[in-house]
């Protein structure tokens, strides 16, 4: 997709009323047009915001986003120190150029939201992560769950190299630990051992449980464009996809809205006694399984651990 | 006698039938979120683009709306008044 494709979509999507627009990839600042593309966005209307990892973000990128502040850059967090990117990244100093960033920033009065996905590979860095957040009065968002690689490798279903389903449940417990002190973990192992949980990062349930169909955002009131042109109804779903480069949008919008309406889960997930802790949704069992309806045992062995481990620390 | 004019960036949009302002530009940094107008809002707004007195955006209401020039001068005080605090006028 080039910049004039993504131009094209973005005002015919304006005109049908979109209103939020983030903008992501990979990391958007690697992009070459991302300046131009961002400047010509910021005109239309939209409240624009960015998900980077930030190591590209100096002093000079600060002076630029200025003068069209977003909304709110999201930096995802891959670890808290240089030791720890190097080990997932492998390049050096990367976390003193991100720390950099997030300072620059703030500075500019430029909201900032931390992310942070854990793996095996940079829990131990959880705690400083929080941490880091907490001390600059950053939102941060850590998450547990990661999903399998399929938009990149459809032969990735249902495989990451993640926590296993235990550790995943521990992790979310620790987590939330370290974010609310002793007495919000309480609560939390309290609200677990009583079988519902707030859905992550949502204030609405993804799911209809009386017929399962979705009732997320995703199709619904949100969509996102790939790459190499496709939209699809989130980013975590690779499908339903319909091509996009070369057909109006309204045209491709209504194809994904029914499309989306016709995605179900599967019946085992809707009417099972933990969904309130799980709330596996549609792009989450794509992800595990390849299909809407499958079950996503992953999912399903981390609600186990996750009651075990709650009536574990009860004592 | 005192005018007014709208300043800063900001981009107006019709969303669902609601009026909205978007902060871009430099404006989009001193202002966060989005601005909601009520239709009386938006025509002020609108004659607000280039520079007006009270008198004549006062008229305005009267001219558009079924209401007495006590009402229209004091929803004007506090539209205007908004505009000031948000540094926009």
């Amino acid at each position: 997709m080039t910049k004039e494709n993504f131009l094209r979509i973005a005002r015919e999507a304006r005109d049908e009323g979109m209103l939020y627009l983030l903008l992501t990839g990979g990391e958007p600042f690697l992009w070459r047009d991302f300046r131009a593309l961002y400047e010509a966005l910021a005109g239309m209307g939209f409240v624009l915001s960015i998900n980077t990892n930030g190591s590209l973000i100096d002093e000079e990128t600060v002076s630029w986003l200025k003068q069209n502040a977003p909304s709110r850059i999201n930096i995802t967090l891959y670890g808290a120190s240089d030791e720890t990117y190097r080990a997932l990244c492998g390049a050096d100093h990367v976390f003193e150029r991100v720390d950099r960033a997030v300072k620059l920033l703030c500075d500019a009065g430029i909201p900032v939201k931390i992310n942070c996905s854990l793996t095996p590979h940079n829990v131990h860095d959880a705690p400083k992560i929080i941490e880091y957040a907490k001390e600059r009065d950053l939102i941060c968002v850590v998450n547990t769950y990661m999903f399998p690689p399929v938009r990149r490798d459809s032969a990735m279903t249902g495989q990451n190299d993640r926590f296993s389903p235990e550790e995943a449940a521990r992790q979310q417990i620790e987590v939330c630990r370290y974010q609310y002190g002793e007495d919000g973990c309480r609560e939390f192992l309290e609200s677990i051992r009583n079988g519902t949980i707030a859905p992550p990062g949502l204030d609405e349930s993804c799911v209809d449980p009386i017929d399962g169909h979705i009732r997320c955002r995703a199709g619904n009131a949100s969509f996102w464009v790939t790459w190499d042109g496709l939209v699809t109804p989130c980013g975590m779903m690779p499908a339903p996809a319909v091509e996009v480069r070369d057909r109006p949008f309204s045209e491709v919008w209504r194809e994904i809205r029914e499309k989306s309406a016709a995605l179900k889960l599967s019946r085992v997930c809707t009417d099972c006694p933990d969904w309130e802790l799980c709330h596996a949704c549609a792009a989450m069992a794509i992800a595990e399984t390849g299909t809407p309806g499958g079950i996503p045992h992953y999912l399903c062995e981390t609600v186990a651990a996750l009651r075990r481990e709650a009536d574990r620390q009860r004592t | 006698m005192e005018k007014y004019q709208i300043k800063g960036d900001l981009v107006s949009r019709q969303i669902a039938g609601e009026h909205l302002l978007i902060p871009t530009g430099a404006t989009a940094l001193q202002l966060t979120g989005i601005i909601n107008l009520s239709e009386s809002a938006m025509l002020l707004y609108n004659l607000l683009q280039t520079e007006r007195t009270e008198d004549e955006l006062v008229s305005a209401l009267l001219d558009e709306y079924d209401t007495d020039r006590e009402t229209a001068q004091a929803d004007l005080s506090a539209f205007l008044g908004q505009l000031r605090e948000l540094g926009l006028v």
